[in-house]
């Protein structure tokens, strides 16, 4: 068990929701991941779209904890409105904060998102800010109150894995109080394991199951590398070395004989 | 009155509320949240709150999302 904010977890896997293949396939992938939190996001609703509405049932029969997130914001107000929305709607404090700053890159904006987390930690939420491995954009959201803090592997959905492994890893030294999940950018369950050998908190992840050709498998091979990942964290791993180390004792071993009688 | 809905024009009655609007709109039982000029209406006000000329309404519900 871990403790995520308040709540008391099992799982280190925090999944999103979008680009399955099918409402039914989602709730699969759910519950072959083991995952206790699931991400939503808020649109547009349109009486002229026939919106499969199904998709909201599924989520709430999961019995996962909803993390809706503000995903599609590219400026402070818009953020902070979608989180009253969101704690309206889904009842819940909790908010995953996306402020963008690039169309292309999906990069978050460091200094709209310490705002925004400013105003909604003051305002009774607790915010899960996606932010970058910048090690000054991350105590600055913990000065505004964020207890967690999630910064990205590499760019959304882009599957690259953990780019920037010693700002990750500079960024758990420093900050061993925080709540740290990585977000964004993991492909492979290795990605995932290597995040929790590092010593991270969970890792957040969508595309890497959505798309992957059997999600409902690959939810499981990420339930699995996660839970691997902590344990081999818990256990700690050895030292790598530049030499060779015989591994088996060399003490009475076969065949060796002095060079002359 | 005019105001606009996610981005649209609609004309209304200039005694609407937001429960009526959602009635008017279909969505009296759908899962939505609403924001008005871009500040949250909560759900317990939206009997009270009266629209205005020019408001904007934001008429959100839940979507797959990462």
């Amino acid at each position: 068990m871990w403790t995520l904010a308040d709540r008391q977890l099992n799982s280190r896997l925090l999944l999103g929701t979008a680009r399955y293949p099918s409402p039914q396939i989602l709730q699969e992938a759910i519950a072959a991941s083991g995952a206790e939190v699931i991400t939503v996001s808020l649109r547009r609703e349109s009486a002229q779209e026939n919106r499969d509405h199904r998709f909201w049932e599924y989520l709430k029969a999961s019995r996962a904890h909803i993390l809706p997130n503000t995903a599609g914001c590219a400026s402070v107000k818009e953020a902070v409105t979608t989180a009253h929305m969101a704690r309206d709607l889904f009842d819940t404090n909790w908010i995953k904060l996306e402020v963008i700053g690039n169309d292309e890159t999906l990069q978050p904006d460091p200094f709209a998102t310490v705002e925004a987390a400013r105003i909604l930690a003051a305002d009774g939420f607790e915010v899960f800010p996606y932010t970058t491995e910048d090690l000054i954009v991350a105590e600055k959201l913990a000065a505004v109150g964020c207890r967690i803090v999630m910064p990205w592997g590499a760019p959304i959905g882009s599957g690259q894995g953990l780019r920037h492994l010693e700002a990750l890893k500079t960024l758990r030294q420093r900050l061993p109080h925080l709540t740290l999940i990585v977000d964004a950018g993991i492909g492979k369950p290795s990605h995932a394991a290597e995040a929790l050998e590092i010593g991270f908190d969970a890792v957040l992840l969508n595309t890497a199951v959505s798309l992957a050709r059997l999600p409902v498998m690959m939810a499981a091979a990420f339930k699995h590398a996660v839970a691997a990942g902590r344990l081999a964290y818990e256990a700690g791993a050895m030292q790598a070395s530049s030499r060779a180390q015989a591994s088996s004792p060399t003490v009475g071993r076969p065949f060796w004989h002095e060079d002359t009688f | 009155m005019q105001i606009k809905v996610n981005g649209r024009p609609l004309e209304i009655a200039a005694t609407l509320t937001v429960e009526g609007l959602l009635e008017q709109l279909g969505y009296q039982d759908h899962f939505v949240a609403v924001a008005v000029n871009e500040t949250c209406i909560p759900r317990r006000s939206y009997g009270e709150h009266r629209l205005g000329e020019r408001d904007t309404i934001e008429i959100l519900a839940p979507m797959a999302g990462g």
